[in-house]
């Protein structure tokens, strides 16, 4: 592929479409999980007393339930990637190289 | 004269008495640069050897080959009466020259010599090898005439004419006709006739029982082979009547019995080039099955018939496309033959690889009107269809060069499964016929398109693991004794398959253009990628494979078992075979190791 | 195969019900502190291992025509993947280690599960679509598309070896206590075996990190550890809070186990315990590999999802044993090293130290034939990991270092063959002195430096040369050791190598873990140095970066830019 297709297909509008839907998706998704897994680390790094906390009386603390709870959502962010990354963005993609080959 | 060295094959294959008698009869000959030594389509009255110099194979449609010192040519020429390509001195060349009648009593009187000369590939052919010299020999005088291919018996009255003698042989396309006349029956050759009308200078109306003879040697139908040899050597006969139930029902020629040794690799070319339809060609097609057979019997190596039989396929597919494609297609287009086919490693006929690419449009009508012949032909010669459907029937594998050009980036994008094999089979490509200019601008393009593929060639590569190549070491045989371990190898699994695919890796890898598995390993030793030692192994390893698939494809063939041919029972086997097999599994587990390795394939 | 192993299983089961009149009746080893021999956990153990080592054998399937042999390589399916995965990264080191924490101090080894976990759906999401578009899958072949490939191989192989040597520690390390409690071996010579062992298998053929070998270890894996939790949970009636009452009441630690700890004392750790656990997942040598093995996108994408599943759960499986090794082994004196008057500390004392924890239940729980069995799974867990660790560092010596830059791609590859198995054996024989060195530390915190080494080199010039268009060789060069020498360095200087190992008084580095500070050096690293390089070539690499960038959004395009 010589230089002036590539500027071409960095110009088209699929291309681009392509690019921004998923970069927005995967960053989003991304952000979400930072957010999780570092608000649960900074949770263990300064407010231990919190995580501390008993659930419905008995000895299991609001920190275990709190970390499963991010083993669980880790899980589900990436089915949801798996999901949407299965079917709109290979179609997407499957467009852009019809229109390419 | 001294310097004639008989250490050379085929001439190591004489007594002492013979080689005497050939080196009493030797001549020098000295040609000049440029000289065309044999022109193609003359005979020649010598076998020439070269003693210093080289000589140029001149054949339209392929690269020459240059013979050098050693080399004998040509025996077609010799024998056939008409060279098939021309011989052009390259610099000043001088060669031994063997007069054709010591050649021929040379091939009456010595077997082995005959086989090895005629199967005209003696510089390549360690036939009679080991043990089975004396079996395959044997084989071959302990055939029944009636399995000859001989001569059907053409009669003719007495009382027609030389000339009509002359064009009954012709349009009958045999060279000798029983002659009734009155009660007895004689015998006429085409060189009868010719004696009798050019030196008695008999008038061509002349009854033909002049010039026939009538005390007709001859073998029955239900001889052996070597009978009939003795019979022709104690008469001095080239040509021997055939009789059965006191009929005369045809002829056997010294060259028909020399065609059992040398497997018709003479013949066939001869067959399928004045084929007039694609029914002619039908028979070749058979032939060239049969041949395989005849020669694996004889001994001839396996790497040996494989070149042979590819030559002889491609000649068939030539003639195929010649005959089914439309002028605009044959003018366009690049038959190509792929996998085994391709790399010339077929023997058995297996399934059918092909594919056209066209350098320019045709009308459509024309290319859908070439599919059809084509294919139909190949039925008819009851070739087994391609069960991927890679066949110039599907459109994928008919069509433009720029077309097929984005197919190849298609199936190097998705990389699945069926990409990779539609790749692997392109890349063993030969074409048979138009430009290969076209076949070599696709393997280009394939190649820049893999350039940088890590990911797809280590996927590519990792297929080699896709099965378990056995150790057949201390430990397994104790298993197998007890029968707990394998009792049967499958030849391409454990050993082709890895072997074959690994080099074509390879081959991908480093744009090697070659075909052949032995040839892209000889490449791969020139750029340093394999170790010259180590290439030596791998073609030998690959060539006890095929040897092995071999033998137990003709038995497959024969017991009718077609599914299981891969296998190998171990206890069918020698223990020197069985050395010889684990040696060849142990080259090629090193093999998959260095592939491993090469392509990180640890993890797949 | 199955008559022997129940051949094997009965007699076993004969060999425990007279053994254990033996071990009853077994002299007191007093001071040498080795238990006798369990010799039906050995046999178990024994025939274990040589059962799942010698299980790559499959039966061939009937092949006919060509298609078949190209189908059979890539009929892996998105689940049968997924196991994979989560078979080469639920090392035993995982497995041993973080049970090992959860029983030494509870809820902090809930932090190591999360951050092994959470580093997938990242890789997911940022780099694994890119890099099975461009088609590449290691570090060295994805910055060397239009990067210097010379200099990216040196610092490629390095950064691989230094994590590769890492890693190896903690699997080492969890080996050789492995081996030293169940045959009752010096540690010295248990290390010294399972090197050996591992040369061997790499060394001379054999074990190979394959797709099956891994799932069939994932499902026993998967299986061993069900199993042990659910009998610790059938214990308390499937009540996780009755285990955690129980545990709660046993532990020395009491309540604190149900909550933040020791373990991440300060801040700055917790954070950047995180941030290595999260990002090193990426820098892992041998992980990219497993986006490829399966021939689509849609499977790959798939396989990253089953394996977070597989791995969740496991994670969780270990929390369980943890938990289940406090209530089960801390009342019993039989698993502790006893002191004076049969006293003993009941975190420090266990026999083998707290990374034997889940060995010890699965003894407690069912008996030496479960015993055998759990550590027959993870001691050949851990060769296999070790095999593909050593694999990976010893072909980053053969290929990246060797064959591309000393040899400049003109060396036959059986000289390349050749190399690689004489760096096994060297890898080998570090990884046995290493391992000896760093005996008495948790092999999670050790993976958890491999973690911060890979974060810090590996995954910033990864991620750098894909996503930042102005990265240039130099920069990457510079940035990357950059961030690989201050990891290292900090790693030595803190109380874990300087102190613990090392002997020195005072830590000179105070916190456990790099990343936080290593990481953002190698970014700036890479930034700055990239900014300054204003030769030709850095140039040319910045304009080749639009090439790579449509290849490594869509697939479309050449594998390599032109630039060398």
């Amino acid at each position: 592929m010589a230089a002036q297709d590539y500027n071409q297909l960095l110009r088209s509008p699929q291309f681009q479409e392509l690019v921004r839907q998923r970069t927005r998706f995967a960053w989003t998704l991304s952000i979400v999980m930072l957010v999780i897994y570092f608000g649960f680390i900074l949770l263990v790094a300064f407010a231990k007393p919190l995580l501390a906390t008993k659930i419905g009386g008995g000895v299991t603390s609001l920190g275990i339930i709190l970390g499963l709870g991010v083993i669980v959502s880790a899980f589900v962010l990436t089915g949801i990637y798996v999901q949407r990354a299965n079917s709109r963005f290979d179609e997407l993609t499957r467009h852009l190289t019809r229109e390419i080959l | 004269m001294q310097g004639f060295d008989i250490a050379n094959p085929p001439f190591d294959r004489l007594t002492h008495q013979e080689s005497e008698e050939l080196r009493a009869g030797l001549d020098v000959g000295y040609f000049a640069p440029g000289e065309v030594i044999i022109p193609r389509g003359r005979s020649s009255d010598w076998l020439h050897v070269v003693i210093k110099g080289s000589v140029k194979v001149r054949d339209d449609s392929t690269v020459p080959t240059v013979l050098g010192p050693n080399d004998s040519f040509d025996s077609r020429a010799l024998v056939h009466g008409a060279a098939g390509e021309d011989f052009v001195a390259v610099e000043e060349t001088l060669c031994h020259l063997i007069p054709r009648r010591i050649v021929v009593d040379l091939i009456r009187r010595n077997a082995a010599f005959a086989a090895f000369f005629y199967a005209d590939v003696s510089r390549k052919l360690d036939a009679f090898a080991g043990q089975r010299k004396a079996e395959g020999m044997d084989s071959v005088l302990r055939t029944r005439v009636r399995d000859v291919r001989y001569r059907p018996a053409v009669y003719v009255d007495g009382g027609i004419s030389i000339e009509q003698a002359g064009r009954c042989m012709r349009d009958n396309d045999v060279n000798a006709l029983f002659v009734r006349d009155g009660g007895r029956i004689g015998v006429v050759t085409g060189m009868n006739l010719s004696k009798a009308a050019v030196l008695l200078r008999r008038p061509l109306e002349a009854p033909v029982r002049d010039a026939c003879h009538f005390d007709v040697v001859s073998v029955g139908l239900d001889d052996f082979v070597f009978e009939a040899l003795l019979m022709m050597t104690k008469h001095d006969k080239r040509r021997l009547a055939i009789r059965s139930n006191g009929d005369y029902v045809g002829f056997l020629e010294d060259i028909d019995i020399l065609g059992l040794f040398a497997g018709n690799s003479q013949l066939i070319p001869g067959r399928i080039e004045r084929a007039r339809s694609i029914d002619d060609l039908a028979g070749a097609a058979q032939a060239i099955g049969a041949q395989v057979e005849r020669l694996h019997r004889q001994g001839v190596k396996v790497d040996v018939i494989a070149e042979m039989t590819s030559d002889l396929n491609r000649r068939l597919f030539r003639r195929v496309f010649e005959m089914s494609a439309p002028t605009t297609v044959r003018e366009a287009g690049c038959l190509l033959l792929m996998g085994s086919e391709g790399r010339g490693e077929q023997t058995v006929r297996t399934d059918q690889d092909n594919a056209i690419l066209l350098d320019r449009d045709v009308p459509v009508s024309d290319l859908g009107r070439f599919r059809d012949a084509f294919s139909s032909a190949l039925d008819g010669f009851g070739f087994p269809p391609c069960p991927g459907n890679v066949m110039v029937r599907n459109p994928v594998w008919s069509q433009s060069l720029d077309g097929f050009i984005r197919q190849l980036k298609a199936w190097v994008l998705r990389g699945d499964p069926e990409a990779m094999m539609n790749i692997a089979i392109f890349v063993d490509a030969v074409a048979v016929t138009g430009s290969a200019d076209v076949l070599i601008r696709a393997k280009a393009a394939l190649f820049e398109l893999m350039r940088g593929e890590t990911a797809l060639l280590a996927r590519f590569a990792s297929l080699i693991g896709t099965f378990e190549t056995p150790n057949l070491g201390v430990l397994s045989t104790i298993m197998a004794s007890v029968g707990a371990g394998p009792d049967g190898i499958d030849l391409k699994k454990a050993g082709t398959f890895p072997i074959v695919h690994g080099v074509r890796t390879l081959a991908i890898d480093r744009g090697i253009l070659e075909t052949p598995t032995a040839a892209r390993i000889e490449a791969l030793v020139r750029a340093g990628t394999l170790e010259p030692a180590f290439g030596r192994e791998l073609t030998g390893a690959l060539h006890v494979f095929m040897e092995f698939r071999l033998r137990s494809q003709l038995l497959a063939l024969h017991t009718e078992e077609l599914g299981s041919e891969a296998v190998l029972r171990l206890d069918g086997i020698t223990t020197v075979e069985r050395d010889i097999l684990r040696d060849a599994l142990r080259v090629v587990r090193q093999f998959r190791e260095l592939i491993g390795s090469r392509y990180k394939l640890g993890a797949f | 195969m199955p008559r022997l192993l129940i051949l094997a299983i009965a007699t076993l089961v004969a060999l425990d019900a007279s053994s254990s009149n033996v071990l009853a009746a077994g002299p007191d080893l007093g001071a040498v502190q080795k238990q006798p021999l369990n010799w039906t956990a050995i046999i178990m153990f024994l025939v274990f291992v040589l059962g799942t080592l010698g299980i790559t054998y499959r039966a061939a399937a009937q092949t006919k025509s060509a298609a078949d042999f190209y189908a059979a390589g890539g009929g892996i399916t998105g689940f049968q993947n997924g196991l994979a995965i989560a078979g080469d990264y639920m090392s035993a080191a995982s497995f041993l280690g973080i049970s090992g924490l959860v029983f030494a101090s509870g809820f902090d080894g809930l932090i190591y599960s999360i951050g092994f976990l959470v580093g997938w759906p990242i890789v997911l999401f940022l780099i694994a679509e890119r890099l099975r578009n461009l088609g590449k899958f290691t570090f060295s072949d994805v910055a060397s598309f239009r990067l210097d490939q010379t200099q990216i191989r040196i610092l490629s192989a390095v950064g691989t070896l230094v994590v590769v040597a890492f890693y190896l520690i903690a699997q080492m390390v969890g080996a050789g206590k492995l081996i030293e409690l169940l045959f009752g071996l010096d540690y010295l010579y248990a290390v010294i075996i399972v090197g050996v062992l591992m040369i061997v298998y790499v060394a001379f053929g054999g074990m190979k990190a394959t797709t099956w070998v891994q799932i069939i270890k994932a499902c026993l894996l998967l299986a061993g550890a069900t199993l042990m939790s659910l009998i610790v949970l059938w214990r308390f009636g499937f009540s996780p809070e009755a285990m955690f009452a129980e545990a709660v009441k046993v532990h020395p630690k009491g309540d604190a186990i149900m909550a933040p700890g020791a373990l991440v004392a300060d801040p700055v750790s917790a954070i950047s315990l995180g941030l290595a656990l999260m990002f090193g997942t990426a820098g892992l040598p041998h992980i990219l590999m497993r986006f490829f093995t399966v021939s689509d996108a849609q499977a790959a994408r798939k396989s990253v999802f089953y394996a977070t599943g597989f791995i969740a759960y496991f994670y969780i499986l270990t929390f369980i044993i943890g938990f289940g090794a406090i209530t089960f082994l801390m009342n019993d004196p039989s698993f502790f090293k006893l002191g004076a008057g049969g006293a003993y500390d009941k975190v420090k004392d266990i026999l083998g130290g707290t990374n034997m924890a889940a060995i010890h239940l699965a003894s407690a729980t069912g008996g030496s034939l479960f015993l055998g069995f759990i550590s027959a799974v993870a001691f050949a867990t851990i060769l296999a990991v070790v095999a593909g660790l050593t694999l990976s560092g010893a072909s980053a010596v053969s290929h990246d270092l060797y064959a591309e830059v000393i040899a400049r791609g003109r060396a036959s590859e059986q000289k390349e063959v050749n190399i690689s198995k004489i760096s096994a054996i060297v890898i080998g024989i570090v990884a046995i002195f290493l391992g000896y060195i760093f005996e008495n530390q948790n092999v999670a915190f050790m993976v958890g430096l491999a973690f911060a080494v890979a974060a810090s080199c590996n995954f910033p010039v990864l991620l750098m040369s894909v996503l930042w268009k102005g990265t240039t060789t130099r920069g990457a060069l510079i940035g990357g050791l950059l961030g690989l020498v201050s990891a290292v360095v900090m790693v030595v200087l803190s109380k874990a190598v300087w102190v613990q190992t090392f002997g020195f008084a005072r830590e000179l580095f105070p916190y456990d873990n790099p990343a936080i500070f290593s990481m953002p050096i190698a970014f700036l690293g890479i930034w700055a140095f990239s900014k300054m390089d204003a030769s030709n070539r850095a140039k040319i690499e910045v304009a080749a970066f639009d090439a790579q960038y449509i290849r490594s959004e869509t697939g479309i395009g050449a594998a390599a830019a032109h630039v060398h």
